[in-house]
């Protein structure tokens, strides 16, 4: 390409100079502070790797990071997948379809502070939930979904699934959009039926999609906190402690700025790594 | 032939019920919010077992909301903030990633990764950087500094860089055959081409500014410059929490998003793409 | 061309925009300015910030302040009414980078976090003695680490037990003779499960709960100085074993465990559970649940065999950081006095800190048309005698309340035998008390 040499960085230069300032400059700061003893009061005392290897001590870091870990798992083939159904479901063109999209649309933007009550409505031990499963003979006896250690973090799990769906969704939608219509009108002349034309035209075209939402929705993973702080708080027994949990607890409860932001940083390179091999592994497109 | 009407009649039929049945899972909440904020003051909101339908429905829980705190005032704050972030960030994230989808320069593939690594960060643990920096540039009781932080962000980059790179390559080619610059490629070929993800984008950066409530309560000390959440936060008080009015609150704040998504929800149209490729 | 108008508008915009930053900035420096030469005039402006007291108290407050400023015309409040669930982080950014408020209103736990770290004006010298001797003396020495008063006390609650009358008469029980007692709880709790499938007890165990729980029935959390736990008794044993025991028997609700307060009221408003503690929850059970309300009858905490009753104290700190601790510390005793305390106990069930509101008999005598709230003031009031700081601040204090929580929630929840668990929270505090 004959553009000058200094066009791509003029393009990128105010994107680049706000993150750079607004995040970029904050997170070394972070990862500075995460090499001392900090209370956000007294001025920082540099400790060198204290804070690690406190950390790499501490069971309870061990045990969150392996819920993360149990939270990403869960959550992410979940919102990689259903939402791309959603989206072909919602491009059809059906009368009030506009009025389905943006049903689904709903839970995005719903304050999760509110919706949580309703979720009680349906985990509670005579809520919704057990009702239903004893009216179909699954279970004998009620199970107390948000404080057994063995189903808190997959209860919580559900209630980002259903903020999340619609979101991803709505990535996919504009995805669809862009591919040509040509595509499966030849495709119908060559008969294929439904399914084939998805998984040969669809799916393929929707990887720069599937790669996003992918990341996205790893991110959004690794980084939960509301959900869990709504719901169950990280407990019975911290079963359902995340990383950032832990993190907020540590620098908002006990002021250990510090600490927190070494647990930060483990956060970040995880999450970094783990966006890596994401890219390397789908991002085998065009460009990246 | 006749037969074929009639399965294509179930079809819809079926396709409908699966519509609705993923409609219910997904509004079950918000059903719930919406028959709370209609509830009259005799009704009991924590009814066990719970009931839907408001005996006495009332939209007085709306106007009440109203008068708590000064809501036009933090109507006009909240707007102003959520404009401003959604015209920068789109047009600033839109430009950053038009390189990083279709130039190839020295770093791009660093660029791109430092620009991701910004979202990998919780923000609690940026807070008070992001907090000393502004204080620094002067940002505090402003609206510019309720909207900055915001104005690009890795998730927007990202978007537009896929679809940028959806586009077939021969528009530029044939752009640039014609004497047009980069930026003109960018504005005129490539911009009208990805109005689904500029969509997405507008969409997603109008919620988020619209329901952020942890930065403006930061950076904000004048209650006259308070945003539409932080107003609503005011309604479970220290010793009171009425939910009919946390739900009535939660609903008007729901709404202008609502209608932003519907007004814009038209431009998901398959097939937009249509004809495009032939270059 | 449509979209050449565009990009103009769109460059506007930008423009506007910075020179609106450069604008607001110029306003900044004015402001400055202005302090600046109101302060040759001797005027200072305090910052006060409260936690969520908008709207309901906001004339209240705004009486307070315009009362203050005309009898102190050389200083200005500047109120700001903080949402409760982040005011922690407003502040700690607002310390952190030296620009904190002058007076705040802080809830104790978070209080003693900041006195932990020396951020706050300590109140034994900033204060003179005759102001001390205002304050009831509990409620004065309430919150003190290693002798440092650092609060001003604002306003007091003690824990009344609220009694859905419905359900005692649904089982059969007389709803004049509530649960007093631990032993008695449990009882009841036996009675109303069997008769009506509700449940009785809903003890919430978040907070500091489980540890005042322990010591109503006996324990002593740690040594007299402090460096060692003295929990791991008989007396901590059973408490142990009582809740384990509540909890295995299903008379008490799962949620229990959740150790979210907010579980437990819900569940009493929705009718589904008959007492639990919960005084400074009446106004919201009267706005969400008015029937139950209704059927709402205050009685005195449930309590062990040590007759002790838990009081809490809400608090006005004052940051070190303050240029103005003379003025500041000035408007908190002005703002806690007993005239503005026993105006503002009128205005929701709770108790004033200051002795002479305290003889008001608003808070003894119940009238004819007594609402449940009235009576919970009542009540309250009447054990405020008996009603001391069961917990005091302590250093690493949430460390130490989780370790406790985490042990019970083992024992409860049957991964550990009640002595096991104890001895797990006697190490772990140890550990922690040792740092």
């Amino acid at each position: 390409m004959r553009t000058n040499k200094l066009t791509p960085y003029l393009f990128l230069l105010p994107g680049c100079v706000i993150l750079g300032a607004f995040i970029f400059y904050p997170m070394l700061q972070a990862i500075w502070l995460s090499f001392t003893d900090y209370n956000m009061v007294s001025d920082p005392e540099f400790v060198k790797f204290d804070n690690y290897e406190k950390l790499f001590q501490d069971e309870l870091f061990w045990k969150t990071l392996k819920n993360t870990f149990i939270y990403l798992i869960g959550v992410v083939p979940a919102l990689v997948i259903i939402p791309i159904f959603l989206a072909v479901l919602v491009n059809q063109k059906l009368k009030g379809i506009g009025f389905f999209r943006s049903a689904y649309y709903i839970p995005v933007v719903t304050s999760l502070v509110v919706a949580g009550i309703a979720w009680d409505w349906v985990y509670k031990e005579n809520g919704l939930l057990n009702y239903v499963l004893d009216l179909l003979g699954i279970i004998a006896e009620p199970i107390p979904w948000l404080t057994s250690t063995d189903t808190a973090i997959f209860a919580v799990m559900v209630v980002t699934v259903w903020k999340g769906l619609g979101y991803y969704m709505i990535i996919y939608l504009a995805g669809l959009q862009s591919i040509p219509t040509s595509l499966y009108e030849a495709a119908q002349i060559d008969g294929a039926n439904w399914w084939q034309q998805h998984t040969r035209i669809t799916i393929p075209m929707l990887m720069p999609f599937v790669l996003i939402v992918t990341i996205m929705s790893s991110i959004a993973a690794m980084k939960v906190f509301e959900e869990i702080y709504i719901m169950t708080g990280g407990g019975p027994l911290h079963a359902s402690e995340t990383l950032v949990f832990y993190i907020y607890k540590e620098a908002f409860d006990r002021l250990n700025m510090g600490y927190a932001s070494a647990a930060g940083v483990v956060l970040f390179v995880l999450t970094l790594i783990f966006s890596l091999m994401n890219l390397k592994v789908m991002g085998k497109d065009k460009t990246a | 032939m006749a037969a074929k009407k009639s399965s294509s009649i179930i079809k819809k039929i079926l396709l409908y019920l699966l519509l609705i049945a993923i409609t219910l899972f997904m509004i079950g909440p918000f059903l719930w919010l919406l028959s709370t904020a209609l509830k009259s003051a005799s009704e009991n909101i924590f009814q066990y077992p719970p009931k839907l339908l408001p005996e006495e429905p009332t939209f007085s829980n709306f106007g009440k909301v109203m008068d708590v705190f000064p809501f036009w005032r933090y109507l006009l704050n909240s707007t102003i903030v959520s404009g401003l972030t959604v015209i920068l960030n789109v047009l600033f994230c839109s430009l950053a990633a038009y390189p990083l989808a279709r130039m190839n320069f020295k770093g791009k593939n660093t660029v791109f990764i430092l620009i991701l690594s910004t979202m990998m960060i919780p923000f609690q643990l940026l807070m008070i950087p992001v907090y000393i920096l502004s204080l620094n540039l002067g940002l505090q009781n402003t609206y510019l500094g309720m909207v900055l932080p915001h104005v690009t962000t890795a998730f927007g980059v990202f978007l537009m860089r896929q679809a940028f790179m959806t586009v077939p390559y021969e528009l530029d080619e044939s752009a640039r055959m014609d004497g047009a610059n980069s930026f003109q490629i960018w504005w005129k070929v490539l911009m009208p081409l990805v109005k689904p993800s500029l969509v997405t984008l507008t969409i997603f950066t109008f919620v988020s500014a619209w329901g952020d409530f942890l930065w403006p309560l930061i950076i904000v000390n004048d209650q006259n410059m308070f945003t539409l959440p932080l107003g609503l936060n005011m309604l479970s008080g220290t010793f009171t929490s009425d939910w009919r009015l946390i739900a009535a609150g939660a609903i008007i704040s729901m709404i202008p998003v609502i209608v932003i998504f519907l007004l814009l929800q038209r431009f998901f149209i398959g097939g937009a793409m249509k004809g495009a490729i032939k270059g | 061309m449509k979209k050449k108008h565009l990009l103009l508008a769109m460059i506007l915009i930008i423009t506007m925009i910075f020179v609106s930053a450069c604008g607001s900035d110029d306003a900044k420096k004015d402001s400055k300015d202005n302090k600046d030469s109101k302060g040759k005039t001797e005027q200072t402006t305090i910052e006060f910030w409260t936690m969520q007291l908008k709207p309901t108290f906001t004339e209240y407050i705004e009486g307070v302040i315009a009362d203050f400023e005309n009898e102190n015309p050389d200083i200005k409040i500047d109120w700001l009414d903080v949402p409760a669930a982040d005011l922690d982080k407003k502040i700690l950014t607002a310390v952190s980078s030296n620009t904190a408020p002058d007076v705040v209103n802080l809830n104790p736990t978070f209080a003693s976090k900041l006195a932990e770290l020396d951020a706050l004006v300590n109140m034994e010298e900033a204060v003179s003695d005759e102001d001390k001797q205002k304050y009831v003396k509990g409620a004065w020495e309430a919150n003190r680490l290693q002798d440092v008063t650092f609060v001003i006390p604002w306003y007091l609650s003690t824990e009344v037990t609220l009694n859905n009358t419905k359900i005692y008469e649904e089982a059969g029980l007389d709803p004049e003779k509530p649960a007093k007692t631990y032993e008695e709880a449990k009882e009841y709790s036996k009675i109303i499960k069997e008769k009506t499938g509700k449940y009785g007890y809903f003890p919430s165990l978040d907070l500091s709960l489980v540890l005042q729980h322990m010591v109503v029935m006996g324990a002593e959390l740690t040594n007299e100085d402090g460096t060692k736990a003295a929990f791991n008794t008989p007396e901590g044993l059973k408490a142990f074993e009582y809740f384990t025991e509540l909890y295995q028997e299903d008379l008490i609700p799962k949620e229990a465990l959740s150790g979210d307060q907010r579980n437990t009221i819900d569940m009493y408003q929705a009718g589904q559970v008959a007492f639990f503690a919960g005084s400074h929850f009446i106004s919201q059970i009267k706005e969400n649940a008015p029937e139950i309300y209704e059927h709402t009858k205050p009685s005195e905490a449930i309590t062990g065999d040590t007759g002790k009753k838990t009081m809490s104290v809400q608090n006005i700190v004052v940051p070190k950081q303050t240029d103005n601790e003379e003025a500041a510390v000035k408007f908190a005793l002005f703002l806690t006095n007993a005239e503005n305390q026993l105006a503002f106990t009128k205005l929701t069930p709770i108790l004033p800190s200051a002795v002479e509101a305290l003889e008001d008999p608003y808070f003894t005598e119940a009238g004819e048309d007594a609402e449940p709230t009235d009576l919970v003031r009542i009540t309250a009031a009447g054990q405020l005698d008996e009603a001391e700081l069961l917990v005091p601040p302590m250093e690493n204090y949430d460390e130490l309340k989780e370790a406790m929580f985490d042990a019970i929630s083992e024992a409860m929840l049957g991964e550990a035998t009640p002595q096991e668990a104890l001895d797990k929270a006697e190490k772990a505090w140890n550990e922690i008390l040792a740092k």
